[in-house]
């Protein structure tokens, strides 16, 4: 027989089982259970989705506010458009969460898991669209009027400057460009969300793993 | 299943467990915790475990899923996740082995715990005596897919082995 196989058995043999288990334990067991993996994800969804709707409340009657003032309403159009479409994707996210089970295959499971921490990346790209009309929810009609050159001169290079990086970051911010460029990992490091890169990187070992 | 065929069958394979813990978790309290957090996972899908079905394969298959889960979130978290309370489900002791066999084990125990998750899972397997079809089922991937990799492990083992 297998020389390693013979070793492990041995270790078998070294380890005194003691698991006292019982019923009462096994229900103190359930009730100490609160941060199991799929708990996690599901509670950062759960969060996003609450706050999301927050903002999104403040945000209507803001749009309210300013119905007649055409850049101001369009401004927080959009943001409200970005809000609904990422806690749309939280919603489903938490929808994957729900079919993932431990029973499965070990790749399956694995590969949704990984699946799942990555796609926050999805979601933060979809956000980045919002970035130029930062600069521009602020300008009701009377500015545009008063703003006089001053405020041109400052308004138009900064929105220019910022719809660039939007767009920049909308086409880079994706799983597939962030295995490929290291300038995209390293900004998604940097921002704290290194744990989307290890995702990602897991997923690539996944793939690999499939491969005979 | 009832929950006192459940218990049976958790002390019945409370071995593989163990070493499914360590082999994941170096520190003894991630041990007990992901040994926890198994035998929660196991207990919660005991309802749907179909009795036609074999029984190593399923348990198998949670106990890994849930290792590797728990190995990434300490490991994406670079926290330590503590469930509190004190139920000793690790081993109490260790009873020592022979000097050479001790050696040996220990160097075995190194081998596992450099693998990445995925290895670890099949090298596990391996050693538990598993069928390549068995393995197969558990991990998600062809039978000639585990001979191959199976192949490329021993490989690494035994180059291991030779630095005794």
């Amino acid at each position: 027989m297998d020389e390693f196989i013979q070793l492990w058995k041995a270790y078998d043999a070294k380890l005194e089982h003691s698991l006292q288990l019982n019923l009462r334990l096994l229900k103190e067991v359930q009730s100490q259970k609160t941060r199991s993996v799929l708990r996690m994800l599901t509670a950062g969804r759960v969060i996003g989705i609450v706050i999301g709707v927050l903002y999104e409340i403040i945000l209507c009657v803001a749009f309210w506010y300013v119905r007649s003032q055409p850049v101001m309403a369009i401004s927080i159009g959009v943001f409200i458009v970005v809000t609904v479409i990422a806690m749309g994707a939280y919603w489903w996210e938490l929808v994957l969460i729900g079919r993932i089970g431990y029973a499965d295959n070990i790749v399956n499971t694995q590969e949704k898991l990984a699946g799942i921490q990555s796609s926050i990346i999805r979601t933060l790209r979809i956000s980045w669209v919002q970035l130029p009309f930062w600069a521009t929810f602020f300008v009701s009609n009377g500015l545009m009027r008063k703003g006089g050159p001053v405020f041109w001169a400052v308004e138009i290079p900064v929105v220019l400057a910022l719809t660039v990086v939007a767009v920049v970051l909308f086409r880079n911010l994706t799983p597939e460009k962030m295995e490929r460029k290291k300038w995209v990992r390293k900004l998604v490091d940097g921002t704290g969300w290194k744990s989307v890169t290890r995702a990602i990187g897991f997923m690539q070992e996944i793939k690999e793993f499939r491969q005979e | 299943m009832n929950d006192a065929e459940f218990l049976q069958l958790i002390r019945d394979n409370k071995g593989i467990l163990f070493k499914i813990s360590n082999s994941y978790c170096r520190n003894r309290d991630d041990r007990e915790d992901l040994m926890q957090e198994i035998i929660y996972q196991l207990w919660k899908s005991a309802g749907s475990f179909d009795t036609n079905r074999k029984f190593s394969t399923w348990m198998y298959r949670i106990a890994l899923n849930v290792a590797i889960s728990y190995y990434r979130q300490q490991w994406r978290s670079g926290l330590r996740i503590t469930f509190g309370g004190g139920l000793h489900l690790m081993p109490l002791a260790e009873s020592p082995a022979e000097p050479d066999t001790e050696e040996k084990i220990e160097l075995l125990q190194q081998f596992i715990s450099e693998q990445n998750e995925l290895d670890k899972a099949l090298m596990i397997l391996y050693l538990e005596e598993r069928p390549y079809r068995e393995i197969a089922e558990i991990l998600g991937i062809t039978e000639t897919n585990v001979a191959t990799k199976l192949s490329r492990i021993k490989g690494r083992l035994r180059q291991h082995f030779l630095k005794l």
